[in-house]
């Protein structure tokens, strides 16, 4: 935890103190690698707004934005992001550089391309938007996959316009290869989950070890990071686990903690989750690919999770149950998150026990801990 | 007693959607497929024969729906789905989808789990027109739900077919287009309500019979001896997709507002100019898509102040879906432009189970007092 927080740190650090050319990023599919080839600083307005939430200054941003005509109705993260902006772009993480350019993928939702909107127009900054048609069973359509691989070429030259640095295909390579490592690494991490009991815990635990492969991906501080990080699972003797879940969802961010202790005191271990696959997955052996710099880039960016069909999403849940064994599924679902949530109930999974939760990723007036509390009892309870 | 216009507004109303869509299947043996707002080339289904059956919301009580879409989502996206599997829309044979939101893309997974053997499709629509590879794509999605429409209809949508049906689309959207052009000009000879009813009805009829509709109230309105009527010109912005009661629109109408320019139904309405009907359909189609592509976020904003110089409005009257989080999205931006601009605007929060409108009478009353407008 010390090292991520170092990293984490450091990356801030490198945003406001740094040089070089910036670029906002989502999370969902993006193609980080390629801005980071062109000597670009890479920020993510989602991880901040995360931040906020986790140290609980969201719910006064949040309430900044709705002060400035935002509805109560919308993403979280889009107001916790907009209250920082009023308030001069300075949160806990100290002051967050403009952007030289904002890159949105369009595969995590559609309301990020709302939010880029919003900040190329504050920021007076160009927005150059990668449309990544949304996958509906198994693998991209060829012709949308074509289409990606285009525009990512397309946005190399602007890319090198703008950052006055032409993105050499050994650096490019440098970047891809890094990635690979990191995501072979972060792959066995979570395939240790499959030990029983585990060792490690696939949603409490993974949604910070995650940060480094959602921020850092390219570079090799995030390779170091997951190496490290395999070796001190590797290290661990597994505490003992009652049940085995399987958890769907983004986390309660300004809640974290309590929601964690829900499941905690019924000895509940999460030995897959969904969230990881926020930013893309490498299911079926994908990984990132030098000798295919453009091609697995755009495939990632349609990978993401919340990119695919309901039915997709059904396909993966029942897999991870299978595969982890897990013995009952939990559905977190958030109001600030659309397309997770639109459908989400039906996602249950035949002959496995299933536990439906709603609240909020960043505002924290959506979470009730009592009635929370009711219901994780009252269903571990009676799957006992 | 009512005018000729009045008369055919009123038609409009008298059958259902349901009603309109059985009539029509009786009547030809076809299957009729929904298109989810906004996007989908209806002129495709069309072209193979099936009868494309625009969705527009109202009132519903959801109970099936509520398992699946949750309360935070527009009325449009639980109607959608409640009339869809147990409702008056179980009498069509399909749905289309466009992934014009997160909401309606999720929509379309929920509707084909639920409804084994009926069509449930994507239309994936550039969100990158400026991309050079746009078109091939577009053109690739179009030809996929050309091919997925045919095998239902069993009768393919040949080129010369959709070269028809875009004529035929062409000539709707002109009369269309001469409507608004009327209502911008002397809104008192149509009002908004008549015209967003003459639109609306073509959502569950062929296009041939909305055009003979549109083209009698047409002649109505030209031989209509309506009187001027004074009221603060005003443009109607942020319900695209889903409309809102019409007893709404009667409403800022009745209190004083003369609505020269709204956005309703803008599905039947995207194409400033007509598509070719001439070399390859689909391109052609593609083309109109790209050209026409709706403005979103500052874009959008410039261009509201944009019309609203045009149209000489002296105010905006916002009427947003509850819970479409794009439109609610863009709202801010909207507003902070308008007040940028020095013009008063109103904001309405609907759906479509409103029905009593007493406070938006009371607010639209207030709201064009001469003090706001003639300081």
């Amino acid at each position: 935890m010390t090292a991520l927080k170092r990293l984490m740190a450091d990356w801030y650090r490198d945003l406001s103190e740094g040089e070089g050319p910036v670029v906002y990023l989502p999370v969902g599919g993006n193609v980080a690698e390629l801005p980071r080839a062109c000597g670009f600083r890479v920020f993510f307005p989602e991880v901040n707004a995360l931040q906020c939430a986790l140290r609980k200054v969201a719910g006064e941003f949040i309430l900044r934005a709705e002060e400035q005509g935002y509805s109560p109705d919308v993403c979280g993260y889009v107001k916790s992001d907009m209250g920082l902006a009023a308030s001069g772009g300075s949160g806990p993480f100290g002051t967050i550089p403009k952007p030289d350019i904002l890159l949105c993928t369009t595969s995590g939702c559609s309301t990020t391309l709302k939010w880029f909107e919003a900040l190329a127009g504050i920021h007076e900054a160009p927005l150059f938007v990668l449309d990544v048609p949304s996958v509906r069973d198994g693998a991209a359509d060829p012709h949308a996959l074509r289409y990606v691989v285009r525009q990512v070429e397309e946005l190399a030259s602007v890319l090198e316009k703008i950052g006055r640095r032409k993105p050499s295909r050994d650096r490019l390579a440098e970047t891809l290869e890094r990635s690979r490592q990191a995501e072979d690494l972060w792959m066995e991490i979570l395939d240790s989950a499959r030990a029983k009991p585990s060792p490690f815990d696939a949603f409490f635990e993974a949604v910070f070890f995650m940060a480094p492969i959602t921020v850092l991906r390219g570079t090799p501080e995030c390779v170091e990071y997951y190496r490290a990080a395999r070796e001190e699972v590797r290290g661990r003797v597994a505490e003992p686990e009652r049940r085995r879940i399987v958890v769907d969802g983004p986390p309660p961010w300004p809640h974290f903690r309590a929601f964690r202790d829900l499941f905690k005191r019924w000895g509940a271990r999460c030995v897959a989750s969904t969230y990881v696959r926020v930013g893309g997955d490498w299911d079926e052996g994908f990984r990132h690919d030098p000798s295919r710099p453009f091609e697995s880039m755009a495939e990632f960016a349609a990978r993401c999770y919340t990119n695919r069909s309901l039915p997709a999403r059904r396909a993966i849940l029942e897999r991870e149950i299978r595969r982890f064994d897990a013995d009952a599924l939990v559905i977190h679902s958030v109001r600030s998150c659309r397309p997770y949530s639109v459908g989400q109930a039906c996602l249950r999974v035949r002959d496995v026990p299933t536990l439906f939760l709603e609240s909020d990723l960043a505002d924290p007036r959506h979470f009730n801990e009592g009635e929370m509390r009711t219901r994780v009892d009252a269903f571990f309870e009676v799957a006992r | 007693m009512m005018d000729a216009l009045e008369e055919i507004v009123a038609s409009c109303g008298r059958t259902s959607v349901a009603e309109d869509v059985a009539a029509w299947k009786a009547r030809t043996g076809g299957k009729a497929v929904g298109c989810f707002p906004v996007g989908v080339p209806e002129e495709i289904l069309h072209a193979a024969g099936v009868l494309p059956v625009g969705i527009t919301g109202g009132a519903v009580t959801t109970q099936r729906a509520d398992s699946g879409v949750p309360t935070f989502t527009c009325s449009l996206a639980r109607g959608t789905i409640e009339r869809g599997l147990d409702g008056d829309l179980s009498i069509l044979d399909g749905m289309i989808f466009p992934d014009a939101c997160d909401v309606a893309r999720n929509l379309e997974g929920i509707w084909r789990e639920n409804s084994p053997g009926r069509i449930s499709e994507v239309v994936r629509l550039p969100r990158n027109p400026q991309s050079k590879h746009a078109h091939a794509f577009l053109e690739s999605e179009f030809e996929r739900l050309r091919t997925t429409v045919g095998e239902m209809s069993g009768r393919d949508a040949k080129d010369k077919d959709l070269r028809s049906s875009i004529q035929a689309y062409n000539r709707n959207r002109a009369l269309i287009r001469e409507l608004s052009r009327i209502r911008g000009e002397q809104p008192w000879r149509l009002r908004a309500t008549e015209s967003f009813l003459l639109v609306r009805a073509g959502r569950s009829v062929p296009v041939e019979e909305h055009n003979a509709l549109l083209e009698s109230a047409a002649r109505a309105i030209e031989m209509s001896g309506r009187r001027r009527r004074d009221g603060v010109r005003v443009v109607i912005e942020g319900a695209p997709c889903e409309p809102p009661p019409a007893g709404l629109i009667e409403t800022l109408e009745e209190a004083g507002c003369l609505v020269v320019e709204d956005d309703f139904l803008a599905g039947r309405r995207r194409f400033g100019a007509d598509v070719e009907a001439t070399g390859s359909p689909l391109s052609a189609l593609v083309r109109a898509v790209l050209r026409d592509v709706p403005p979103s976020g500052p874009r959008r904003a410039e261009g509201l102040i944009e019309k609203v110089r045009r149209t000489g409005a002296r105010g905006v009257v916002f009427c947003v879906a509850k819970f479409c989080e794009p439109e609610l999205l863009d709202l801010p931006l909207l507003r902070a432009a308008v007040e940028r601009g020095r013009i008063p605007h109103l904001t309405f929060e609907v759906d479509g189970g409103m029905g009593v409108f007493e406070s938006v009478r009371e607010q639209v009353e207030a709201f064009v007092e001469p003090p706001v407008f003639f300081p």
